[in-house]
């Protein structure tokens, strides 16, 4: 299945591929994205997936929009 | 007690009188420092009732206990009477001043009355000196820091002042601490320009004991450990906060064309990416700060080149940005460096300048009225041409100056529906569609809306709180706890004068324990959380008693239409939803149906006592 993924501010960085258009097995969860783009080592602020905060066991839809943030607190 | 310097300097400016006063024994416990210190000095020393720009409102410089130790990441605190919407007012600021405040040898200094020309303050150690400021009066704030410095012909003096704005009492008018940080809601500026009162300069050579040495280094070594191994802190250090750009434009939050929207396509031009590569140059930091969130820069390109500036934070992105925009990372720099040179918040001019165009836009305001000034979105030479017509009070300034609820009152013609404030305070860059906590926050906000009093929307998104689950923005549930549990933890954690950015890294327990090892005051969780919960109540009486009312828990018309686009497209903050949630809010609270906290809980807090006056003028 495929997913389209945001990665924002220093996550982008550290990611190693922060490919806009990722490919996953079916029924791949968000923490096999994670590692899919580089960043299994990293927890981010928040997982966005269709609008929709995820955790790392919750399985991604095909065609998911996901967005992954580095910080979402106020400032 | 130990952490603190147990004095309080007075200084009256209407007779050039000055004096101590030994801080209460009763204050460090009930109050900490910082906002309690400054709620419980202003509620004792204002006449009830006295206007904002009276000479007897006071301006009272504030620490904390940790502040000028090694603990790091603190700011200080300024609290008055807000011109801009009559409420008690705690801006913080982040520099080198309030160090020197408490290194002179005092916990706070109040200044109230006012000179007979305009003068600025020196205070070094225990020796105050009135010096004329006619030469300076007039000028922005980056001339009027250089000018006291060369004068003093000491580099140790650190230094606040206002600039025009200040000076012409535009209500959201900001006073400036060297270097580029601001104490900027409220219209602060004006108190001082209020009282002839241009700059204070200070220094001091004391130092400040702490009561158990070893494990105040062992705290502190863990408050930095944790702000190492952050990965907000990180953020911050790379990215300043306008590395929320990307979270608040996908959600809606963002205010995009005085909020007729919250999403906008232009967001990746103006992010943080953006702002480094065009524009930063180096990091810098306030005093004991290790995440350097600062950024000096030089902007290349365009009208503006060669203008050297600081960041632009995200709240600044998003009024000047979004809300009015300006796409091109040059021009929001510039603009908000004028903002800081004349001494203007940004957050409110944004706010009042996007209302104006879209005013011009509906034809409410045309060239006449504005002097000649053709108002479009995106064109940042007239907005640079109104916000200095606004620090001057010239042409629609006039109509501007005194804040957007104010200017929009004078205008009529429906332009309140489109006056984007909550209780009198132009609203930050986070709009309340989608956010329900966000919006109960802001009504309830002790300063105002402001995003700094409650930032539920974090939790809302994740979906989680530390005492469990969250429901999302949209729905109403639960949100009357949350907001009075993070206001309550909030207003203990600016007794300290934290700062935001380092919260994000530092632990509430490794607060907690910096505080007991520098003072002795050893603080459970809850102990802590009364304490905060106190000083809201205290404040909630404060803002009573100067006339606030329930009434004021309102928002515009604009936030109760649907949000255009975003994750939160299609939620809107209705009259409905504020009535229910202050419902839950304030049984939360232990108030009644109007607000007004109930005797029990007053005595429950131990506010009752608090109500005794500690001090008053001489």
């Amino acid at each position: 299945m495929v997913v389209t993924v945001k990665i924002h501010g220093t996550l982008k960085d550290a990611a190693v591929h922060p490919s806009d258009r990722m490919e996953l097995a079916d029924g791949a969860t968000v923490s096999d994205l994670l590692i899919a783009v580089g960043l299994g080592s990293r927890v981010p602020a928040l997982i966005i997936a269709d609008g929709r905060a995820v955790r790392p066991g919750d399985r991604l839809a095909n065609g998911a929009q996901v967005s992954i943030f580095a910080r979402v607190s106020g400032g | 007690m130990k952490g603190y310097m147990g004095k309080i300097l007075f200084i009256d400016l209407t007779s050039r009188a000055c004096w101590e006063r030994a801080l209460p024994d009763s204050m460090p416990a009930a109050l900490i420092g910082g906002k309690g210190f400054g709620i419980k000095l202003l509620y004792d020393l204002l006449p009830p009732g006295t206007d904002p720009l009276d000479p007897a409102n006071p301006l009272i410089f504030v620490s904390g206990p940790l502040t000028g130790t090694l603990a790091p990441s603190m700011r200080g605190c300024l609290v008055s009477k807000a011109p801009l919407n009559g409420m008690f007012d705690d801006s913080y600021f982040g520099g080198h001043f309030i160090q020197e405040v408490k290194y002179a040898g005092y916990d706070a200094i109040v200044v109230t009355g006012k000179a007979c020309s305009p003068v600025y303050l020196v205070i070094s150690d225990d020796h105050v000196e009135y010096r004329d400021a006619a030469h300076l009066w007039g000028l922005d704030t980056y001339e009027t820091c250089d000018s006291v410095k060369a004068e003093l012909g000491d580099a140790t003096f650190r230094v606040c002042c206002i600039g025009p704005a200040g000076e012409n009492l535009v209500k959201f008018a900001l006073v400036d601490f060297e270097p580029h940080r601001q104490a900027g809601r409220g219209g602060l500026g004006a108190v001082f320009g209020s009282k002839n009162l241009k700059a204070v300069a200070v220094r001091g050579d004391k130092g400040i004991e702490v009561a158990h040495r070893e494990s105040f280094i062992e705290a502190v070594s863990q408050a930095h450990k944790q702000l190492a191994e952050s990965g907000d802190t990180q953020e911050f250090a790379k990215y300043s906060s306008v590395s929320l750009l990307p979270f608040s434009n996908e959600f809606g939050f963002l205010p995009v064309r005085n909020f007729q929207d919250g999403s906008t396509s232009q967001a990746e031009s103006m992010n943080a990416a953006a702002h480094e590569s065009r524009v930063w140059m180096r990091h810098w930091a306030c005093a004991g700060c290790p995440i350097h969130c600062g950024k000096m820069g030089m902007i290349k390109r365009g009208p503006y080149a060669g203008a050297i500036c600081d960041n632009v934070e995200y709240e600044s992105v998003g009024l000047i940005g979004g809300n009015l925009a300006v796409s091109s990372v040059e021009a929001m720099a510039f603009i908000n460096q004028t903002c800081d040179k004349l001494g203007l918040d940004t957050i409110s001019t944004g706010g009042v300048v996007g209302f104006a165009i879209e005013a011009f836009e509906r034809g409410l305001l045309d060239e006449t009225s504005s002097g000649g000034l053709k108002l479009s979105f995106g064109d940042h030479r007239s907005i640079l041409k109104l916000i200095h017509q606004i620090a001057h009070r010239e042409g629609l300034g006039g109509l501007l100056a005194d804040g957007v609820v104010e200017g929009a009152e004078r205008l009529g013609k429906g332009a309140p529906d489109f006056a984007c404030a909550i209780q009198g305070l132009e609203t930050p860059a986070w709009g309340p569609r989608g956010s329900a906590g966000m919006g109960l926050a802001y009504v309830t906000g002790d300063r105002g809306g402001c995003h700094q009093r409650g930032f539920p929307i974090g939790y809302e998104t994740s979906g989680s709180w530390p005492k469990g689950e969250m429901a999302d923005g949209w729905h109403l549930e639960g949100k009357g706890e949350l907001v009075s549990w993070e206001q309550n933890l909030l207003a203990a954690l600016y007794s300290l004068t934290i700062c935001e950015f380092g919260r994000s890294g530092v632990s509430y327990d490794t607060y907690r324990s910096m505080l007991a090892a520098a003072t002795g005051l050893s603080l459970s969780e809850e102990e802590f959380l009364l304490v905060g919960e106190r000083i809201w109540n205290l404040i909630r009486l404060f803002n009573l008693r100067e006339g606030w009312t329930q009434d004021q828990a309102r928002v515009p018309q604009r936030f109760k239409e649907a949000l255009p686009s975003g994750v939160m497209k299609g939620h809107a903050f209705t009259d409905e939803d504020i009535a229910a949630l202050l419902e839950q809010y304030n049984t939360a609270r232990g108030w009644d149906d109007s607000g007004r906290p109930l005797a029990r809980t007053l005595t429950r807090l131990g506010v009752d006592a608090l109500m005794e006056p500690l001090f008053e003028g001489k």
